[in-house]
């Protein structure tokens, strides 16, 4: 009874988790954008330098994150070169912040 | 169940790594060579005050050919920093330009409160002049380390440690024989720098 009782709970605390934010590569990206300071803003070379992926790679998961509004691209020159910024959203801070959570919940449980 | 366990064990221990990765990018990462250029402008400044005699034989004190090398050198670095940081700063805040005017702004009020006390400031003879550039060397590094310890309890970082262990120097500097305290600054100022350069540059491998 006690076991159907818990995996009962893992299994609600599993619908809690976004599968957005679940894919391992889209997590660290929140994990990065996260750890800043609201308003930083991380430039997409050192963020690929971080993640050690593609720029394809990190490019197709950064547009699920931005439509998903997680996070906002913002693109300008600097000394005629083209820069990308990203920077987490409130929508996405709260997104990785539940998500955070219930894997805190799951390993409690 | 133990499948769900695991993974968000694995899930949680990857946010972790990644979120320290992050904050060490913002924190570290491009400032080493800062330091180093910082560190090397204090070496040559200090350094050239040691061998630039603080009281000619006419009777005539060289304290502004002292302030014209730290004009130069700073302005020099200044801009460096900025170009620097505007083409390889990983991490952008719009407060970055907000401290950017702090720092100016500071300069900007330390030659305001010193033009108003100048004229009431009578060196006579060499020995005051020696004791009293050493002084000033103080003051402008205590008011450069204020600049950091507050950027550093701004942005929550080792910049305040910085701060703190370069003033403590530099009072230390006090100490000794007068005649040997630029050498002295250059030495452990200048290299205190290039150690922070260091450590930030040991911290960001170890990321």
């Amino acid at each position: 009874m006690r076991w159907i009782v818990r995996s009962y709970t893992v299994g609600n605390v599993m619908k809690e988790l976004d599968q957005l934010i679940h894919q391992p590569v889209r997590l660290r990206i929140m994990a990065v954008l996260t750890a800043l300071e609201k308003d930083d803003r991380v430039d997409f070379v050192h963020l690929r330098e971080i993640l050690d992926v593609t720029n394809g790679n990190l490019g197709s998961h950064l547009q699920k994150l931005e439509d998903n509004e997680y996070i906002k691209v913002e693109k300008k020159f600097v000394a005629k070169k083209p820069k990308t910024l990203l920077r987490v959203t409130n929508t996405g801070r709260s997104a990785y912040e539940a998500h955070i959570k219930a894997l805190h919940e799951i390993i409690g449980i | 169940m133990r499948d769900s366990y695991e993974n968000a064990q694995d899930a949680l221990k990857d946010a972790e790594v990644f979120e320290q990765r992050g904050k060490r990018l913002a924190w570290y990462k491009g400032a080493d060579i800062l330091f180093y250029l910082w560190g090397g402008v204090w070496f040559l400044g200090f350094l050239s005050c040691h061998f630039i005699p603080r009281w000619l034989h006419g009777g005539k004190a060289t304290g502004p050919l002292i302030w014209a090398v730290w004009a130069v050198l700073m302005a020099i670095a200044a801009l460096i920093t900025i170009m620097h940081d505007r083409r390889h700063s990983p991490v952008e805040n719009p407060a970055g330009k907000r401290i950017g005017a702090f720092w100016f702004l500071l300069y900007f009020y330390v030659f305001i409160w010193f033009s108003l006390l100048t004229p009431f400031l009578k060196i006579q003879g060499p020995e005051q002049s020696l004791k009293f550039w050493n002084h000033f060397g103080v003051l402008m590094v205590s008011v450069s380390m204020f600049a950091y310890i507050v950027v550093g309890l701004w942005m929550k970082n080792y910049m305040l440690w910085v701060g703190l262990a370069l003033t403590a120097i530099a009072l230390l500097g006090l100490l000794l024989p007068p005649p040997m305290f630029f050498m002295y600054m250059a030495i452990s100022g200048g290299g205190g720098l290039v150690c922070a350069g260091l450590f930030v540059r040991t911290r960001w491998a170890m990321s």
